[in-house]
């Protein structure tokens, strides 16, 4: 995973900061999945979206293939200590093929001007799709 | 096995409730019930209870162990008689290489010396040598991130001050064994984060780290290995996922239902 957006993840990062994650998937074989984003603070989610629940639909991937998602959110989030982390959730199965709870560690600092809601914006972006010659994708 | 830095054998430890006497009356006889006891055998006698029961591990050099597990399990009681605070009712430990142990934060402090002075106090409380602490002095100020404060007696000091300078000296002492109990939630967040970084370099420095938490996504992240303690007897040990994922469905926790054949993974 990459992000843009923030230079340090040691530091204190100012209430509305917009963060870009980019996510790189292998498709290992024929697959649905729906590519998860989520924060939590001291084990409770505080914030969860999926790329199903955006898109109406799951990502269907052909063995061999690459992707890269890209999470864009604003992290209006009072002042306190966030793990933000990702999955991919089989759609057909429910079960997970990635859970990682904590990717980075967030520091959200304390700012007057913030109101103290959870307002985090979610948009996702699918870009940089290599597809294996010779697949043809069945959407 | 000689590479291990720690081996806990066969451990347990019993500890008694309710004791102590208000008054002589009650002190007398209380001496010599005692003095007809047999006070280190294995049994356990009235209001007596097993903290530890037949406890057995061993840690690597350079491993990192994690101990999770509910309240009241023994996790704290292992870590203390690890440390030397307490010993062991039956069972032996053997530990090669010089301890820190981050178990209260700031427990050793002098209210009534400055940041400075306790900085040198406590040192040498975790076995730094007065030549070690003044190389590592201004370092120790630069991260506790209280220079302005350092020459105030520490009883004006909040509590997060406290933690932040407790932390610092110990994190500073480059033990070959540290042990950590729940120091990642003491104190705010910048000093949480603080924490898990200085964490991790010391990791990096192949420093043994028993690491005890409540918090498993940190357990996750810093450790090679991991036990589970449920009433003071280890009932699981291995990969720091599974021992997690068993403490969960133990305490009845949510963990995500993992697939058995993985379709597709996220690139490092």
């Amino acid at each position: 995973m990459t992000f843009e957006g923030v230079d340090s993840f040691g530091k204190a990062l100012s209430p509305g900061t917009h963060l870009k994650c980019k996510v790189a998937i292998d498709c290992l074989e024929d697959c649905r999945i729906s590519p998860g984003l989520f924060i939590t603070q001291f084990g409770s989610f505080v914030f969860d979206t999926t790329y199903g629940r955006m898109m109406g639909k799951p990502l269907p991937l052909s063995a061999g293939e690459n992707v890269e998602l890209s999470w864009s959110i604003d992290l209006n989030l009072p002042n306190g200590s966030y793990d933000l982390g990702v999955h991919l959730e089989d759609a057909d199965t429910g079960l997970y093929h990635e859970h990682n709870f904590r990717t980075v560690h967030l520091l959200i600092a304390d700012d007057f001007r913030y109101e103290g809601k959870y307002v985090l914006n979610p948009t996702i972006e699918l870009s940089d799709r290599h597809q294996p010659k010779n697949v043809r994708l069945n959407q | 096995m000689t590479s291990s830095a720690l081996e806990f054998h066969r451990i347990f430890k019993k500890f008694r409730r309710g004791e102590g006497y208000d008054s002589l009356r009650d002190l007398l006889p209380g001496i010599f019930k005692k003095a007809f006891e047999h006070s280190r055998g294995v049994g356990l006698k009235e209001k007596e209870f097993w903290a530890l029961r037949d406890v057995t591990f061993q840690v690597g050099r350079g491993e990192a162990l994690g101990i999770v597990g509910p309240n009241g399990s023994g996790k704290s009681t292992a870590l203390k008689i690890l440390s030397g605070i307490l010993k062991p009712t039956s069972g032996t430990m053997r530990v090669n290489g010089r301890i820190s142990a981050l178990i209260e934060v700031g427990a050793g402090f002098h209210p009534d010396l400055t940041g400075r002075e306790n900085i040198y106090l406590n040192g040498a409380i975790l076995g730094m040598s007065k030549w070690e602490i003044q190389q590592k002095l201004d370092a120790i100020i630069d991260f506790s991130g209280i220079p302005d404060f350092i020459d105030t007696p520490v009883k004006r000091y909040s509590s997060g001050m406290y933690a932040r300078l407790g932390f610092s000296i110990a994190a500073h002492v480059e033990p070959e064994i540290l042990l950590v109990d729940e120091v990642l939630s003491v104190g705010d967040f910048t000093f949480q984060g603080r924490c898990i970084q200085k964490m991790q370099e010391i990791l990096k420095n192949g420093t043994t780290v028993i690491f005890v938490s409540h918090n498993m996504e940190s357990v996750l992240s810093l450790c090679d290995r991991a036990i589970l303690l449920v009433n003071g007897q280890v009932t699981k040990e291995g990969e720091p996922g599974e021992v997690i994922a068993e403490y969960c469905r133990v305490g009845g926790i949510w963990v995500p239902p993992l697939s058995d054949r993985k379709k597709a993974v996220i690139k490092e």
